[in-house]
């Protein structure tokens, strides 16, 4: 008996393993659902990946690393057992790379010579690694160890290299001989030594003023240790690597940030022994736990749609499991019906099933691993992610979900295969909840403000879903009704077409049903496909606007020549107030000659660039300034500030205009005529008031340029590091330099971008999962088909006229399932895209471009697919004795 | 001696709604099948075998009426009851021979399966499978066999472990002539060894190894036949169906009916 029982449930596992179909078929399932569960979280780690990147990129490895101060003297003898200490520490952290030991006093050291002559400017001693093999000797003598002293210090001081110094403060006195000068530093100094200097400790030269920030002395360690003094210990590491991963940047942030901490407690006697004290002053700088909280806001912000992308993700994996469901009871519906009829339950039945699948199902969802890290390796955001993120138990969980799915679904539909019915059509009350759904998320795009923060709200990731299920559904029903009202219709067409008709208005539900979910993910495709570059070429275009061109800078103190860079131009902003209307309103000055080479242009701004300048040099009212408005400015007035005020006439309005960053009011003016009319202004004044002068010259003191007053930004049409280089070669001090690019990478930016980036592996997982599931229906009506074809036979039809039908039935399905979802996705698309608008007021739909090819080509692939297998299938009735299918069938 | 009654009907109804409207495929319908004999169903397309079948099954309920199967009265009955009632009073065959098998089971685990359900000594198994002549084929799967032997195979399967009642629809149809008669055959043997079967067919040769022919039309009983006479069905109005061919003989649907009260009989004549 028990071998008989163990006998029989073999043959009952091992059943569903006769029908190759039905194993790939769940196998299939598992994979494609136990991908889309998975693969959420690999693109989201990805994405999250990608955002970590991009917020390190732009970091220093030197000012993230470790900055590790310790203010205290020195005791000489125990420094080399504490530095020993702190670079094994350093260089098990596995993240900080070799450290740079810099010991200096503080900076209110005097020095004088021997001779008792001194300029009593304050002074810092200073001792760095490598520091006397990288700076620029001018002279020294190799013989002396000593004091390395600036060149302009040198002169000041009228000594040279064999000299003595005297170097004094309240807590030392050092005399040192002078063993070299150096050259002085100036602030654009290209040197990479210097930039990898603390940069509060530069001994900056300014050639205007002739001085130096802090006078700084240079002397080897031995001899910074032997004076006595040291009053700072500064240990500078880089980080060995740049982290590209949000584990890596946290990792990292974590060693930096708790350095100190652990040094006091694991050498807290050592440190007592050097600097004399049990509880020195300990500091520990970075930048990466500022870039850390960055990223990790950035992650957050990706979180919400990445959570509700991945429960769509499982929606869909979930559905495609059950569809597996369906078409293993279709399958099964005779085995179902022995059983049934012996007394089984349907419950029974279910989970009789679901055990038999259940080792296809734990191999599909393996599967399914691997392929959700081979399409996010694909699809996803170029960034790294690893198995890591896909917890084994998610995996269980799926299969095991899956399969009580599989029970479920079976056992509901056990009565209805075994014994059919007549079909029923689908409850109105689901077309309901998916149109009320879809109203919802209507309601929220319509209402919500577009979210400068990057934010994507949940309806909002939602709207594409179902916005494009109800259309489907719609149609679908609309289509029902006509079919019904119609399918009696068209005798007069040609008998192909007729034919075609006649079997699309009686098409079996699951056709339509999976034609709906093809129109779903074909949908999703396009959507994807159309959003994501036009969120992109969008962000490109305000990112633009908002920094000008590929780069800008505010630059300080001198002035950038104009015609410093073909690629390069100014633009002079400030601040007035309208007097009439009292109201802020930002003016910008533009350069006619370089304004055209240095900017990023949008004809989406209002005008071309030459009408710009043509309007800017218009005739004015009586003296007004031809201005140009942005946003709200009322009509001509005078606008002032404290150095001025400026009559303006407007002589036409923008949409937006380079460093427009908010739809504030803005005036933009030539500043060439401004300086030109004022100028004139200036002379007839200076002649009104002398009428006998006849040469202004003396008279050029009282001229006060318009322009001086304004903020100066040069915008430029080359990268960050070429305009740094270029401001750098001017000797000009740079300030907030930003190009498109940081902006583009920014987590902001890329939000709603890595977003509705996944929904591309959605709908692609969707749609072969659909577009499998087809062909599987078809394959299962082979035999009706088969029927068809014979009596169509028998009718007179040839193979071809049989063809031309099933082309036509077969385009009508997939092209309503086309029309539907490509119409619906662009609509969706326009309709969603101004909630992604954080940046300047241009209009939204900039550069919304819609993949034409994609759907079209789509479309061409299955019904090849759907064709082929057709033809085949009919390939096989011909072959078969029409006789014996119509007897078989009748 | 009349036998008793395995399977009695009661003025079955059923109604189905259908997207063109309702539609009684069962109407009315007064039945019985004795215990031991082998019950034929006739009746052209959408007559209301199948949907007959089914309720005395208990596979479906009827809208109105009842069914009793071996004194247990069907129309109360929960599904967890009438799932017990299917599975140890009623078993069905279906026209195809694959839809009555388990396709991974060998012929004896098949019968051994539903003994062991039915509570049956597991040697029952191979007598069914002697009596049906397929004690060689004990081993072999569905696939291996031939439609007839299948159609054999399900008949011992539904006979063993002694249910009240074996239902089998057209289980002729897709068989040639000499499958088709071995099945009759055996179906033969099981009803003279005391199995009850209730038979749904268009076949003539099933027909003739039935001992009754109940006919149905437009889902109703037109007339019952047993092997030595045809008998009209009287409803519970007292309203007597002629069988069909004398319809004829009344082309205004007017007679003249005499009764003769001290011999027991009617005659009908033709005004």
């Amino acid at each position: 008996m028990l071998r008989y029982r163990v006998t029989s449930l073999w043959r009952t596992i091992t059943e569903p393993w006769r029908s190759p179909g039905l194993i790939l078929g769940v196998i299939g399932a598992f994979t494609i659902g136990t991908a889309l569960v998975t693969s959420g979280a690999l693109y989201g780690e990805a994405a999250v990946n990608k955002v970590a990147a991009a917020g390190m990129e732009p970091v220093s490895l030197l000012t993230a690393g470790l900055d590790l101060r310790i203010e205290a003297a020195v005791n000489p003898e125990r420094f080399a057992d504490l530095d020993g200490a702190i670079r094994d520490r350093i260089a098990t952290s596995g993240y900080l790379g070799d450290p740079a030991l810099t010991l200096y006093s503080s900076a209110d050291g005097t020095v004088g010579l021997v001779d008792g002559v001194g300029d009593g400017r304050r002074l810092r001693l200073l001792s760095r690694d490598g520091a006397l093999a990288a700076i620029d000797p001018v002279s020294s003598d190799p013989s002396i160890d000593g004091a390395w002293i600036s060149e302009s210090f040198a002169g000041r001081m009228d000594t040279d290299v064999g000299d003595t110094l005297v170097i004094t403060n309240n807590v030392f006195l050092v005399e040192l001989p002078i063993a070299g000068v150096y050259a002085d530093v100036f602030p654009a100094d290209p040197s990479d030594y210097w930039s990898e200097f603390p940069a509060d400790l530069v001994p900056l030269y300014f050639p205007l003023t002739g001085t130096v920030n802090t006078e700084t002395v240079i002397v080897s360690r031995e001899v910074m240790l032997d004076s006595g003094a040291v009053s700072w210990m500064r240990w500078q590491a880089p980080l060995a690597t740049r982290p590209d991963t949000l584990a890596q940047v946290r990792a990292a942030e974590r060693v930096v940030a708790t350095f100190d901490s652990s040094l006091i407690r694991s050498e807290a006697d050592l440190l007592t022994a050097v600097t004399g004290s049990p509880d020195p002053v300990m500091t520990t700088l970075s930048d990466l736990p500022d870039v850390r909280s960055e990223v990790d806001r950035a992650a957050a912000s990706l979180s919400e749609p990445l959570t509700t992308i991945r429960w769509a993700g499982v929606a869909l994996g979930l559905a495609i499991v059950a569809a597996a469901a369906t078409f293993a009871s279709t399958l099964n519906a005779g085995i179902f019906r022995v059983l049934l009829s012996d007394g089984d339950s349907p419950a029974r039945v279910g989970v009789r099933t679901a055990a038999q699948l259940a080792i296809p199902a734990v191999f599909g969802s393996i599967l399914g691993v691997a392929l959700a890290f081979a399409v996010v390796a694909w699809l996803g955001p170029e960034a790294s992610f690893s198995f890591g993120s896909v917890d084994p138990q998610t995996v269980l969980t799926v299969a095991a979900t899956g399969l009580v799915l599989v029970a479920t679904v079976t056992s509901m539909l056990a009565i209805d295969r075994a014994f059919p019915r007549a079909e029923h059509p689908r409850p109105l009350a689901v077309d309901l909840a998916v149109l009320a759904l879809a109203g919802a998320a209507w309601y929220q795009v319509a209402t919500s403000p577009p979210d400068s923060s990057g934010r994507v709200d949940l309806l909002v990731v939602m709207y594409p879903i179902v916005g494009l299920a109800a259309a489907v559904l719609l149609v679908m029903r609309a289509f029902d009704i006509v079919a019904r009202r119609f399918a009696i219709v068209g005798r007069r067409l040609p008998v192909p077409l007729f034919l075609a008709w006649r079997r699309l208005t009686s098409s079996q539900s699951t056709s339509r049903t999976l034609t709906g979910a093809v129109a779903l993910s074909l949908g999703m495709i396009v959507f994807a496909s159309t959003i994501v570059p036009a969120l992109e070429a969008g962000l490109e275009t305000k990112s633009a606007a908002l920094i000008g061109g590929v780069s800008s800078a505010n630059i300080l103190g001198n002035t950038f020549p104009t015609t410093a860079d073909p690629q390069t131009t100014v633009l002079w902003t400030k601040t007035a107030r309208i007097r009439t209307e009292n109201q802020n309103v930002r003016l910008i000055g533009i350069d006619e000659a370089t304004f055209g080479q240095g900017v990023s242009w949008s004809d989406r701004y209002g005008l071309d660039i030459d009408e710009v300048i043509e309007r800017l040099n218009r005739q004015g009212n009586g003296t007004d300034i031809p201005m140009l408005a942005v946003g709200s400015v009322p009509a001509d007035g005078v606008a002032s500030s404290q150095t001025g005020s400026v009559a303006f006439t407007i002589v036409g309005r923008l949409e937006s205009f380079p460093l427009v960053s908010t739809q504030g009011p803005t005036l933009v003016f030539s500043a060439d005529r401004l300086r030109s009319d004022q100028r004139a202004l200036f002379e007839d004044r200076i002649r009104d008031q002398n009428p006998d002068a006849t040469d202004l010259t003396p008279f050029e003191g009282q001229w006060v340029d318009p322009i001086e007053s304004f903020n100066e930004t040069v915008v430029s049409q080359r990268s960050a590091a070429e305009t740094r280089q270029l401001l750098a070669s001017w000797q000009v001090t740079d300030r907030n330099l930003v190009s498109t690019a940081e902006i583009l990478e920014s987590p902001e930016g890329q939000a709603g971008i890595l977003a509705f980036g996944y929904f591309r592996i959605l709908a692609g997982a969707g749609i072969v999962a659909a577009g499998a599931a087809l062909l599987l229906s078809l394959s299962q009506q082979q035999e009706r088909r088969h029927l068809a074809y014979a009596m169509s036979r028998r009718m007179g039809l040839s193979q071809a006229g049989n063809l031309a039908a099933l082309g036509a039935e077969l385009l009508g399905l997939i092209g309503l399932a086309t029309l539907t979802a490509y119409f619906t996705a662009v609509w969706l698309t326009r309709r969603i895209l101004p909630q992604f608008d954080p940046l300047p007021a241009v209009p939204p739909d900039v550069g919304l471009s819609i993949a034409t090819w994609l759907p079209i080509g789509l479309t061409a692939a299955t019904l090849i697919i759907v064709l082929a297998a057709s033809v085949f299938a009919h390939a096989g009735a011909v072959r078969a004795e029409e006789g014996g299918v119509l007897r078989g069938l009748a | 001696m009349a036998s008793p009654d395995a399977v009695v009907c009661h003025n079955l109804l059923r109604v189905y709604d259908s997207p063109s409207g309702r539609v009684q495929a069962v109407r009315g319908l007064d039945m019985v099948v004795p215990e031991g004999e082998v019950t034929a169903v006739v009746g052209p397309s959408g007559s209301g075998k199948s949907s007959l079948l089914r309720m005395i099954s208990g596979l479906d309920r009827p809208t109105a009426g009842d069914v009793i199967i071996g004194g247990v009265s069907l129309g109360g009955l929960s599904e967890r009851r009438l799932r017990r009632v299917r599975h140890a009073l009623v078993s069905n065959i279906y026209q195809r021979p694959g839809d009555n098998l388990l396709p991974n089971h060998t012929a004896i685990e098949q019968v051994r399966r539903v003994a062991l359900r039915r509570g049956a000594a597991v040697g029952q198994a191979d007598t069914m499978l002697e009596r049906v002549g397929l004690t060689e084929r004990r081993h072999h799967r569905p696939n291996e066999m031939s439609g007839g032997e299948q159609q054999r195979l399900a008949f011992a399967r539904g006979a063993v472990g002694s249910p009240t009642v074996v239902i089998a629809d057209e289980p002729t149809a897709e068989l040639d002539s000499h499958s088709g008669a071995r099945v009759i055959e055996t179906m033969r043997e099981l009803a003279d060894l005391g199995t009850t079967i209730v038979v749904a067919s268009h076949d003539p040769a099933v027909m003739r190894g039935a001992d009754h022919i109940v006919t149905l039309r437009d889902g109703a009983l037109a007339s019952v036949t047993s092997r030595d006479e045809e008998l009209a069905v009287i409803d519970q109005s007292g309203r007597i169906q002629l069988p069909p061919h004398v319809r004829s003989w009344f082309p205004r649907d007017r007679a003249v009916i005499r009764v003769d009260e001290t011999n027991n009989r009617i005659w009908i004549e033709r005004p």
